[in-house]
């Protein structure tokens, strides 16, 4: 698969998932 | 025996149905009980049931038939839905949950009207009209996906397919509530995701691996394997490429969605819920989309790229599998239709009647005509399904954004913006659903196909803010925000 296809695919799981863990990990701190 | 084994199949998933329907019934006797399930349901309940009520049929159907004819420009759609989802448990949950727990509210317009301190019940109206034309436009067309479903894998014809699925989701729905409809969406998105992590698997080791599966894409149309598909990078392909992204909004705020964050235990469960939401709409999207690609180069010049998913299984899977798929599809269709039901259900009893028009019968009268209304509403579903079988998902995709337009932006100026009023609510409401609306019949066509998501969402968005700053918001609302941000902490 071509390279621009591959950033497209990584950005559009790891924009979501980033923001999550980012948000659980925040959260456990706080704990 | 094949036909057999699929009946069987199909047949053991439905009884595991009614079953939670009895089961869930316990719970149905009050109006709390029946539409958000006593406030009870723990992180993981909710989060496959909001996800699989979000998807539908389109998910299985519809999202592996844009895989088949468009190839990775599909990966847009992934980035929108895995957004949107991320962003409705981070941002959206916890403030909404603790709003709705003050107020005790059991529907978005309850929720709506106490936050707004609206004596006029103009949010319970306004949602009980755009709820009920859409809920029935997107029942419709579930419930033809139903007959066509039942139609492909069994040869019941079109007909006693849609009957079939009507009245499966109607027993569990109407004995069980939204017990049953959580519980029962919980089973049906875990099987969507084993489906859709095992179909691209199966499809790219039989199409001779993937740099096999690449190199026949290419061969077949280089446009498969390029971001901005056939467009190429043109005002037309962007057009295309934000549509895709903004089929995630909806899960801002749309209330068939919201009405989870309501029933979730308690905040603890919306903190946990949220990574295994995330990581369920990954497992539903990328699955659905690899495996049309994988579809493309197994069977390509299919004359309808939505059935690629019956033809995929049907191909490479035992009959048991089969009749796995079918279950799959009809978990779709079912885990949608029962939330849109038991939604619209909601809205006729607890906001017109109970509240709007002030009926003082018992919680458990109001109960059973909730159940009734159900009835009633799948009915109308249902003629609409027998009289118009049209294209599903083009239908789904609309009455998706209708409700999401009219609701997510009023719903997110009222969690974060202090200064919007009552007015400029009503305003947004009513403006995201008209020009949504307007767009699809007046402007899209001469607007590259854009998705009538953005200048719906845009247009609510935009009246929202423009009323509400020459209108005065309640001081009593302003400083209850404050106390909601307080109690909900920053997000990081």
């Amino acid at each position: 698969m071509p390279l621009d296809a591959w950033i497209l695919l990584i950005v559009s799981i790891g924009l979501g998932l980033g923001l999550e863990v980012a948000f659980m990990l925040a959260r456990r701190r706080e704990r | 025996m094949t036909s057999a084994t699929i009946l069987g199949v199909v047949i053991g998933y439905l009884l595991i149905l009614l079953a939670i329907g009895f089961w869930g019934g316990r719970e149905s006797g009050d109006l709390k009980g029946y539409y958000v399930a006593g406030k009870k349901l723990p992180a993981w309940v909710i989060a496959f049931s909001s996800n699989a009520t979000g998807e539908s049929a389109w998910l299985l159907l519809g999202l592996t038939g844009m895989g088949y004819a468009i190839g990775v420009h599909a990966f847009w759609i992934i980035m929108g839905e895995v957004l949107g989802v991320a962003c409705a448990w981070v941002w959206v949950a916890r403030p909404f949950k603790e709003y709705t727990d003050r107020y005790d509210a059991i529907t978005v317009p309850d929720y709506l009207t106490q936050r707004f301190r609206d004596t006029s019940n103009a949010f319970r109206w306004i949602s009980a009209i755009i709820i009920l034309s859409m809920v029935m436009a997107y029942t419709a067309a579930q419930l033809t996906a139903s007959g066509k479903a039942f139609d492909s894998f069994l040869g019941t014809g079109y007909t006693t397919g849609v009957w079939i699925g009507l009245g499966i989701v109607l027993f569990y729905t109407t004995v069980g509530g939204f017990k049953a409809v959580a519980y029962s969406d919980f089973l049906q998105g875990v099987l969507m995701l084993g489906c859709l992590i095992t179909l691209p698997f199966v499809g790219i080791a039989n199409a001779g691996g993937w740099g096999e599966m690449i190199a026949n894409l290419r061969m077949q149309d280089p446009a498969l394997l390029d971001p901005m598909g056939s467009y190429g990078l043109t005002l037309a392909g962007v057009i295309s490429a934000a549509g895709s992204v903004a089929i995630g909004l909806a899960f801002l705020g749309s209330p068939q969605l919201l009405t989870r964050f309501m029933a979730a235990r308690d905040q603890k469960q919306i903190v946990n819920g949220g990574f295994w939401a995330v990581l369920c709409v990954i497992g539903f999207d990328v699955g659905a989309v690899l495996g049309g690609m994988a579809g493309r180069t197994l069977f390509p010049g299919l004359l309808d790229p939505e059935t690629i998913l019956p033809q995929m299984s049907a191909a490479f899977f035992p009959a048991f599998f089969t009749g796995i798929f079918l279950v799959v599809v009809l978990a779709a269709i079912m885990s949608t239709v029962d939330s849109l039901l038991i939604l619209a259900s909601s809205v006729v009893v607890r906001d017109v009647v109970q509240k709007a028009l002030g009926s003082t019968a018992s919680e458990r009268t109001l109960s059973m005509m909730g159940k009734g209304v159900t009835v009633v509403i799948g009915a109308v579903g249902l003629v609409v399904a027998l009289l118009e079988v049209r294209v599903i998902f083009d239908f789904v995709l609309f009455a998706w954004s209708g409700i999401a337009c009219a609701f997510t932006p009023v719903v997110l100026c009222s969690l974060f913006w202090r200064r919007t009023t009552r007015e400029g609510a009503i305003a947004g409401m009513i403006g995201g659903f008209v020009v949504t609306v307007a767009w699809v019949r007046l402007f899209k066509a001469d607007f590259y196909e854009l998705y009538e998501m953005i200048p719906g969402f845009f247009a609510g968005l935009i009246v929202c803010i423009a009323v509400s700053l020459i209108t005065k918001p309640n001081e009593e609302a302003v400083a209850e925000l404050e106390s909601v941000r307080k109690a909900v902490g920053p997000v990081f």
